[in-house]
């Protein structure tokens, strides 16, 4: 067992914490809302390569693993970046595995390099015809979603405008077009695939798509906890630091235990699913697969991180809910990055049915 | 990053499992409701198969069982419910003595220990000496080549037991630098062992020291730094401390029982989402509390420090553990007011137990404001604030 960074990963680590640090500034968080997107940040972003490092190599991808992609993701999570690096890295791959070559692969993505893609999280009734409040909806070129029975992309000009929401997320309702409604001018859907072959990619991507925002909501938390501690140095109350108050001191303990666990949750839910890619045994002989654990690192580190990132708001005092402060900044984006996943209720539900068995109907 | 066992972890786990699914039968841990965390005959055949000798690490001249060999070790008898806090005393006084300790103290202690025949136990903790622990005030004065020992300790827990304890007390005023370690064998005359009996299955003891006399060879560590030997004492606890997995027993019998007993509507408790969500919450935080364990582990493999990990392992798997007590007690409504022997009892009163049991796990081992004190100053750089 190795729970540190090798010297590649140190490698891929030590250069995109300096990249951030030098692009991703809270300004440029501050600038790119409302609509939650900086082209420019992206733009540079596509530069390094990180959005398609974790692509196979054939095509045309880094062929990085998602725990090497992890540890960006994790430092755009600490910057609050405004990016869809995960939505983008986790519709890609899903894409790539279902089309036969690059090129196949290059035409969701045409318009130019940097095109985004992204997933609809939640199934689409047959019914419907609209992706609401898609993931990164209002900048992506092309998504995929679950429609009926289909894994469908489509690919459309994005609305670049997003449904104003608490985390400045650049979300949108996204129409599907339908065969039978006439001169739609929206082009048709590619269908993926079909049936259980579908749910099987679909349930996948998901499944990245959750431990990678869990490590990315866990570099959230972190920061925000960083904020608090170093505020709670700096502001003096009484003739001393607030930081050596003991319940303050313990409030802040606390948080850094769970992100602790929450990192930690959150490696291995994506050392699991590099394994099940790889159809490599698990030795430590979970109790669950792959794909639940990442459901159970995503609940668990929401919850990590929206207590870390309300304690440190609480330990500002006043300041903490100034619009002038950081660390609103981070408050609204750890609700904002979890719950767009849907209700945590619902998904502890879900996992009831895989954990303990569905509930039997008499 | 890489999770990922070698072989000889994986097979040391299987072969865990094969034992306690042979040897840690519901009889045997019954056996440990007389109040004593401990079974002798599991002990024995532990100490047959080499175990105790190989959780002494190889530096000191033991089998030298890696870190994460060890936390496989904790985590396999505590899934299985095992006793293991007398090993974890065993293990801990066994390496203090062979990394601290003189000659003497190797042959008599060590291998009465590590083969199965003795137990130890921690002799820190006094009336007024808890947290502090370095406020005791259990007195060592020496007279010639021997001491005379004098005072009382608190929590002896498996004195009546054990045959050896390892004492911490005062030789000098000053506060952490006047302390000195003895090991001292429970047969020496003026030593009184009374019970203390608690709210929960566990009996420990209030331990009195009238004018023991003990000879100097029986002291560990250099006279007046007993505290080193203390710090030594906390660096071999290997993850034995507290537990990290006292919620697995629990979420089994809590799933079992929702499995077989119904609501007043006649539908089966497990179809209740309010429990299901707990039952996942519980099970989420044990894969919490693993992989904490590991990284504590896996720090120690490295060479590293590993008090704070400790710390945040010890604090949540305690405290996370008594919010599922008081979740799946509940569940059971009032029939879960049971005890064991009480026919009536469902699943033997083992929610019960737990429930009882659960609110020394954030006292002992340090409480869990101790551990926040450390993390706090360790982990975040904040002051000191005792
Ligand atoms: C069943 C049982 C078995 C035990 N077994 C052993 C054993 O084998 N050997 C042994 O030596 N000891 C043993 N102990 C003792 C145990 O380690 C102590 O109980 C523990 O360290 C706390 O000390 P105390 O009970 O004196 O509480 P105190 O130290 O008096 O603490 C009382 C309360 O004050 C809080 N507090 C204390 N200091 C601070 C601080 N600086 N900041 C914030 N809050 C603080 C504590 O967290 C606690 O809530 C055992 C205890 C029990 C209950």
């Amino acid at each position: 067992m190795r729970l540190q960074f090798n010297d590649d990963e140190q490698a891929i680590h030590d250069a995109f914490a300096t990249f951030f640090a030098k692009e991703c500034p809270t300004e440029v968080v501050r600038e790119a809302a409302p609509l939650g997107f900086s082209r420019d940040l992206w733009q540079k972003l596509g530069e390094t390569g990180v959005p398609i490092m974790a692509l196979p190599e054939n095509y045309g991808g880094g062929g990085a693993n998602l725990r090497e992609l992890g540890i960006v993701v994790g430092l755009a999570g600490s910057s609050i970046a405004p990016v869809p690096l995960v939505e983008h890295a986790v519709a890609t791959r899903l894409l790539a595995r279902l089309s036969e070559t690059e090129t196949d692969l290059a035409q969701y993505l045409i318009s130019d390099e940097s095109a985004i893609a992204t997933l609809a999280l939640r199934p689409i009734s047959s019914k419907d015809s609209t992706a609401n409040l898609l993931p990164a909806g209002a900048i992506a070129n092309t998504f995929v979603a679950l429609h009926g029975n289909d894994l469908i992309a489509v690919t459309s000009p994005p609305p670049l405008i997003s449904l104003a929401n608490t985390a400045d997320l650049p979300i949108a309702n996204r129409e599907i077009a339908n065969s039978e409604i006439a001169n739609s001018e929206i082009a048709l859907p590619d269908i993926l695939a079909t049936a259980t072959e579908a749910t099987f990619h679909f349930s996948r991507a998901v499944s990245e798509w959750q431990a990678l925002t869990a490590t990315a909501i866990c570099g959230l938390g972190q920061r925000a906890l960083q904020i608090g501690v170093d505020y709670a140095l700096e502001r003096q109350q009484f003739d001393r630091p607030i930081g050596s108050f003991q319940a303050v001191q313990h409030g802040l303990a606390d948080a850094a235990t769970e992100l602790e666990a929450a990192y930690y949750l959150c490696q291995r839910a994506l050392w699991m699913l590099d394994n099940e890619a790889e159809n490599a045994p698990d030795t430590t002989a979970p109790s669950t697969t792959a794909q639940t654990f990442a459901a159970m690192a995503f609940l668990f580190t929401s919850e990590a991180a929206q207590r870390a990132t309300a304690a440190s708001l609480h330990y500002h005092g006043g300041y903490g809910y100034a619009e002038e402060y950081d660390i609103g900044l981070y408050y609204r984006r750890a609700k904002g990055w979890s719950l767009i996943y849907g209700s945590p209720a619902q998904e502890y539900q879900r996992l009831a049915d895989t954990l303990l068995g569905p509930i039997a109907v008499a | 990053m890489d999770f990922s066992l070698t072989s000889t972890e994986q097979q040391f786990r299987d072969e865990l499992r094969e034992f306690c699914s042979e040897y840690v039968t519901s009889e045997v841990k019954e056996l440990t409701r007389n109040g004593t965390l401990h079974n002798w005959e599991l002990h024995r055949k532990m100490a047959d198969r080499g175990w105790l000798w190989g959780a002494i690490p190889a530096e000191l001249g033991g089998g030298g069982r890696s870190p994460m060999e060890m936390a496989v070790f904790t985590e396999e008898l505590q899934l299985a419910g095992a006793p293991i806090d007398a090993i974890g005393n065993i293990v801990l006084v066994a390496s203090v003595i062979l990394e601290l300790g003189n000659d003497f103290l190797k042959s008599e202690v060590v291998p009465k220990l590590l083969n199965g025949e003795s137990l130890a136990s921690l002799g820190y903790s006094e009336p007024e000496a808890g947290s502090d622990v370095a406020a005791c005030r259990t007195k060592a004065e020496r007279d010639g080549d021997e001491w005379i020992i004098n005072g009382q300790k608190m929590w002896t827990t498996m004195a009546h037991e054990a045959d050896f304890v390892i004492l911490l007390t005062r030789t000098e005023a000053p506060k952490h630098r006047g302390l000195t370690m003895f090991i001292v064998p429970f047969t020496t005359p003026g030593i009184e062992i009374q019970p203390v009996w608690t709210i929960g299955t566990e009996r420990t003891n209030a331990t009195f020291y009238d004018n023991v006399r003990i000879n100097d060879r029986w002291r560990i560590g250099e006279v007046n730094k007993g505290w080193q030997v203390m710090l030594a004492c906390l660096k071999y606890e290997r993850g034995f401390a507290g537990g990290q997995y006292p919620s697995v027993p629990l979420i089994e019998a809590a799933h079992h029982h929702a499995e077989t007993h119904t609501r007043p509507d006649g539908t089966l408790l497990i179809h209740d989402s309010v429990l299901r969500e707990q039952l996942v919450r519980a099970m989420i935080d044990v894969e919490a509390c693993r992989v904490l364990a590991y990284r504590t582990a896996a720090l120690a493999a490295a060479g590293g420090q590993f008090g704070v990990e400790g710390s945040m392992t010890k604090l949540f798997s305690s405290e996370r553990y008594q919010q599922h007590c008081d979740w799946f007690l509940d569940m059971q409504g009032p029939e879960g007011l049971l005890r064991w022997g009480t026919p009536e009892a469902p699943n033997d009163g083992e929610i019960e137990e737990n429930w009882r049991h659960a609110p020394v796990t954030t006292i002992y081992g340090g409480t869990s404001e101790i551990q926040r004190n450390n993390i706090a100053e360790h982990r975040l750089g904040l002051p000191r604030a005792r």
